[in-house]
C-alpha cells in the first residue's frame, strides 16, 4: 500500500513537472510559469516529510532520463535541494510574506541552475525577476485556497 | 533549544542521503557515458504510446450537458458520421499541411539526393532545449542537422531515444557548431542563449562574410545554409573574424522542421 501511494505521488509530481514543461513551450513571453517548482516550495514549507522525499526523488529520476541532457541525478538533486532550502527558510525566518517570497527568489535560482551558469546574467534577469512575481502569486494563491478548503 | 536544533537538522538527513544518491548516479552516469541515463528511454516509446483520443478531438466535453432525450439513434448515427468525417478532416488537414511544408522546402533546397523526414515540437524542457517527434525510430543520430521550411539549419540533434529526440537550437545552453563561408574558413559558432556568436578559427583575409554553411567535414550530412552574416557587424581583430546576431526565430509548435538523411 505504502508503494503504491509513493508511486502514484511520484507519478503526480512528475505530471506536474510534464504540464510545467508544456506550459512553458506555449508561453513565448519573457517569464516562465514554473508549477512544478511551486509545488516543491508548497511541499518543503507546507507539508514537509520525510516520506516526501521518495516521490521527488522518483520524479526527478524521471525528468533527468526523458527530458533532460545532463547526467542523471542533476535534476534530482536540484529539487531535493529546493525542498530543504525551502524548508529551512521558512522554519529557520518564520512566517511573513517577504520570508516567502525570498524563499522563492532563492530557489528559483537554485531550479534555474543550469541555465545560470551557461548564460549571461543579461539573458535571464529579467525572466528571473518577472518570474518571482507570477510564480510568487501563484505560489500565494494557492497557499490561500488549500488553507481555505481545510 | 538544542534539542529543536538537532530535530531541525535530523529532518534533512533523508534528503542528504537521497542527494548523495543522485551525485552517485551523475558520477556512474558520467563514468559509463550515459548508459545509465538512456536506459529508460530506450526500453520505453513514450510518444508513439500517448494518442489523443478521437472524443477529445471533437471537443465532446462541451456536449456533457445535453439531455438524454437528445440520444436518439438518429442522433448517435449521425454524430458518429460526423466524428469520422471530422477524423478525416482533420487527417486532410494535416496532410495538407505537410504537402505544403515540403512544397516550402522543395523551393529551398538543391539536393534531392537526401530524404526530408518532417518533425515537429513536442515540449521545451527546463533548460531550453526542444523535444521532437522522431528517434532511432527513422534511424536518427546524435549530431544530425534539424532544418526549417526554408532549408536553413535551425540545430541539431543533441540526443536520440527511441520515438524522440533532443533538439540543440540556437537558443540552448549546449549549442555549439562548426561552419565554413564561401571562402572555406572555418567559424565556431556559440550561443548566449539570446546571440550566437560567430568567431573565425583561422586567420582571414578582411573580407566580407557572408553565408556560413554545414559539410561534410564536421561530420554534417550536406551543405545546408545557417545564418547569412553579411548584414552584420563584423569586427576583425589579429585577422579573425567576430560576428554577433541576435537570436530571432523562436521555434513553435507551428515550425515546420525537417531531418535531412542520406537514402
Amino acid at each position: 500500500m505504502k508503494v503504491i501511494r509513493f508511486i502514484s505521488i511520484s507519478l503526480f509530481l512528475f505530471i506536474i513537472c510534464l504540464v510545467e514543461n508544456y506550459l512553458n513551450t506555449f508561453i513565448t513571453l519573457n517569464f516562465g510559469v514554473y508549477i512544478f517548482f511551486i509545488s516543491l516550495i508548497y511541499m518543503g514549507t507546507e507539508i514537509f516529510s520525510q516520506n516526501l522525499v521518495f516521490p521527488i526523488f522518483l520524479s526527478g529520476i524521471l525528468y533527468d532520463s526523458f527530458f533532460s541532457t545532463y547526467y542523471l541525478g542533476l535534476y534530482t538533486s536540484i529539487f531535493l535541494i529546493v525542498v530543504i532550502f525551502s524548508n529551512y527558510l521558512v522554519s529557520r525566518y518564520r512566517g511573513s510574506s517577504a520570508i516567502y517570497i525570498a524563499t522563492i527568489s532563492i530557489c528559483l535560482l537554485i531550479y534555474k541552475i543550469p541555465i545560470l551558469i551557461e548564460f549571461s546574467l543579461n539573458y535571464w534577469f529579467v525572466s528571473y525577476c518577472v518570474s518571482i512575481v507570477v510564480n510568487s502569486f501563484i505560489f500565494f494563491s494557492l497557499k490561500r485556497a488549500l488553507k481555505i478548503n481545510v | 533549544m538544542r534539542n529543536s536544533q538537532v530535530v531541525g537538522v535530523r529532518k534533512y538527513v533523508v534528503y542528504f542521503l537521497f542527494i548523495f544518491l543522485s551525485g552517485l548516479l551523475s558520477v556512474v552516469d558520467y563514468f559509463s557515458n550515459k548508459t545509465l541515463s538512456n536506459f529508460i528511454p530506450d526500453q520505453v516509446n513514450v510518444i508513439s504510446n500517448i494518442q489523443i483520443p478521437d472524443r477529445f478531438l471533437q471537443n465532446e466535453l462541451s456536449n456533457l450537458y445535453s439531455n438524454k432525450a437528445d440520444l436518439v439513434a438518429e442522433n448517435i448515427r449521425l454524430k458518429e458520421e460526423l466524428t469520422n468525417l471530422r477524423v478525416l478532416y482533420i487527417e486532410n488537414q494535416e496532410l495538407q499541411d505537410n504537402i505544403e511544408s515540403y512544397e516550402d522546402l522543395i523551393k529551398n533546397i538543391t539536393n534531392f539526393d537526401l530524404t526530408y523526414y518532417a518533425t515537429s515540437l513536442i515540449l521545451k524542457n527546463s533548460t531550453d532545449e526542444y523535444l521532437i517527434s522522431g528517434g532511432r525510430d527513422y534511424n536518427f543520430k546524435p549530431g544530425d542537422l534539424v532544418i526549417n521550411e526554408k532549408g536553413y539549419i535551425v540545430g541539431y540533434l543533441g540526443e536520440v531515444f527511441n520515438d524522440y529526440s533532443i533538439l540543440e537550437s540556437f537558443n540552448s545552453t549546449n549549442f555549439n557548431f562548426r561552419a565554413l563561408d564561401s571562402n572555406n574558413n572555418i567559424f565556431e559558432v556559440k550561443s548566449n542563449g539570446k546571440e550566437l556568436i560567430f568567431s573565425s578559427l583561422e586567420s582571414s583575409l578582411n573580407l566580407k562574410v557572408n553565408i556560413l554553411f554545414s559539410d561534410v567535414t564536421f561530420g554534417h550530412i550536406n551543405k545546408f545554409p545557417l545564418v547569412d552574416l553579411e548584414p552584420y557587424e563584423q569586427t576583425t581583430l589579429n585577422n579573425k573574424i567576430t560576428v554577433i546576431v541576435p537570436i530571432e526565430e523562436i521555434l513553435t509548435f507551428q515550425s515546420k522542421l525537417f531531418i535531412p538523411k542520406s537514402k
